[in-house]
C-alpha cells in the first residue's frame, strides 16, 4: 500500500536545477562541443607527458581552478586563451579555413577532377573550361 | 535527503545531504568536489558529470579493463560517446514529461547480464543508468545513476553504491509512512537508452 499524501508532504518546494541546466546545454551545444575536444586534446597531453594540471596551469599563466574549469568543458574560449594553449601544448587546435577566390576554387575544382580520372590538370581558366564541358558540364 | 520535483507529479529526484557517505565518498572526492555539486539532485549531478570531459576521461582510464570488453574503445571515444548519448537520453526525458514516464522504467534486474557490445556496426553506447524507485504506477523516484560497463551491479563499488542508495531511499519512505510493503524488488527500476 502507497500513501501518496504522506510521499508529497515529504517533496521539496524547491525545483530541480536539472532544468535549467538542461537548457544550458542546448542553448550552448556549439561552442561546448568544441569546448569539450579541446578539453581533450589538453587532458591527452598531460596524460601522454606524464605532466600535471598545475604544471600546466603554470605553463600557460592560469591558475589551477580556471585550467580544471576548461578540463571541465565549461569555459566559453577566446582566440586569445585558445593561442595560448597551443603554444604551451605544441598543437594546433583549430584552423580557420581561408575564403574561397575565384582562381582557388577553379583549384579546388581542377584537384577534384585530376583525382577523379588521375590525370593532370593545368589550372587556368582557358583549360578549366575545356574539361568543364568534357565532364558534360558537371 | 531531499525529495525534488522534476515534472511533478510523475518524476521526483533525491537531494542528498553533504554528510551521506554514498555520495561524499573518499573515491568519489577523486572525481568531483562537494563545493560544485554539493547542492545538486542526482539527476542534476549526473547529467552534469556525464557532460563532463574531465570527470569522464578520469573515470575511463580507472575503468579501462571494463572498458576494452566493448572492443577497441578508447578513452577518448568512450568520452565523446558517453556526452552523446547523455544528449540523447535528456532529450527523451524531456518528451517522456509529456506522456506517460511509467513506460520508459523497466524493473531492475540487479543480476542484468545484458551487454550491450560497443564493436558490432548496429549496436550502441547504452552503458548510461538511471535507478529509481517505484512510487506508484506512474510516480518514480531517482535515487542515482551510473555508467554501468560490467554484466552485474555488484561487480563493481560505484554500482553497487547505486544498490545501497535504493536500499536507503526505500528505508526512508517506508520510516516516513509512504509505503508498508516488504517487497522490495518490486520496487527498484532503473532507465537507460
Amino acid at each position: 500500500m502507497v500513501n501518496i499524501e504522506k510521499f508529497d508532504s515529504l517533496v521539496s518546494k524547491q525545483e530541480s536545477k536539472w532544468h535549467q541546466k538542461a537548457a544550458q546545454r542546448i542553448e550552448n551545444k556549439e561552442w561546448q562541443a568544441n569546448s569539450t575536444k579541446i578539453a581533450l586534446c589538453i587532458i591527452s597531453y598531460i596524460k601522454k607527458n606524464k605532466t600535471s594540471q598545475v604544471v600546466l596551469a603554470k605553463r600557460l599563466g592560469v591558475k589551477p581552478q580556471a585550467l580544471n574549469r576548461i578540463l571541465q568543458g565549461k569555459e566559453n574560449l577566446s582566440l586569445k586563451t585558445i593561442e595560448r594553449i597551443e603554444c604551451a601544448l605544441g598543437l594546433s587546435l583549430i584552423s580557420i579555413q581561408e575564403p574561397l577566390t575565384c582562381d582557388n576554387r577553379l583549384n579546388t575544382i581542377s584537384n577534384k577532377i585530376s583525382k577523379f580520372f588521375e590525370i593532370r590538370v593545368d589550372y587556368s581558366i582557358r583549360y578549366s573550361s575545356v574539361i568543364y564541358s568534357t565532364v558534360g558540364g558537371a | 535527503m531531499k525529495i525534488v520535483p522534476i515534472f511533478a507529479p510523475q518524476l521526483y529526484s533525491i537531494e542528498y545531504s553533504k554528510d551521506e557517505s554514498l555520495v561524499w565518498n573518499k573515491s568519489n572526492k577523486k572525481y568531483f568536489s562537494i563545493e560544485e555539486y554539493g547542492n545538486l539532485d542526482e539527476l542534476a549531478r549526473l547529467f552534469d558529470l556525464w557532460n563532463n570531459p574531465l570527470y569522464l576521461s578520469n573515470f575511463f582510464n580507472d575503468n579501462y579493463k571494463d572498458l576494452r570488453y566493448f572492443g577497441n574503445v578508447s578513452v577518448e571515444l568512450a568520452v565523446q560517446k558517453t556526452i552523446e548519448t547523455a544528449a540523447k537520453f535528456e532529450q527523451r526525458l524531456n518528451k517522456a514529461s509529456k506522456k506517460n514516464i511509467g513506460k520508459h522504467f523497466m524493473p531492475l534486474n540487479v543480476y542484468d547480464t545484458k551487454l550491450i557490445n560497443l564493436s558490432g556496426s548496429k549496436t550502441k553506447c547504452s552503458w548510461l543508468r538511471l535507478y529509481a524507485i517505484k512510487i506508484d504506477s506512474n510516480r518514480f523516484l531517482i535515487t542515482g545513476g551510473a555508467i554501468k560497463l560490467t554484466e552485474t551491479m555488484p561487480e563493481r563499488d560505484h554500482t553497487k553504491d547505486e544498490l545501497t542508495k535504493l536500499s536507503k531511499a526505500r528505508d526512508f519512505l517506508k520510516e516516513s509512512g509512504v509505503y508498508d510493503s516488504d517487497s522490495f524488488n518490486d520496487l527498484i527500476f532503473e532507465l537507460s537508452i
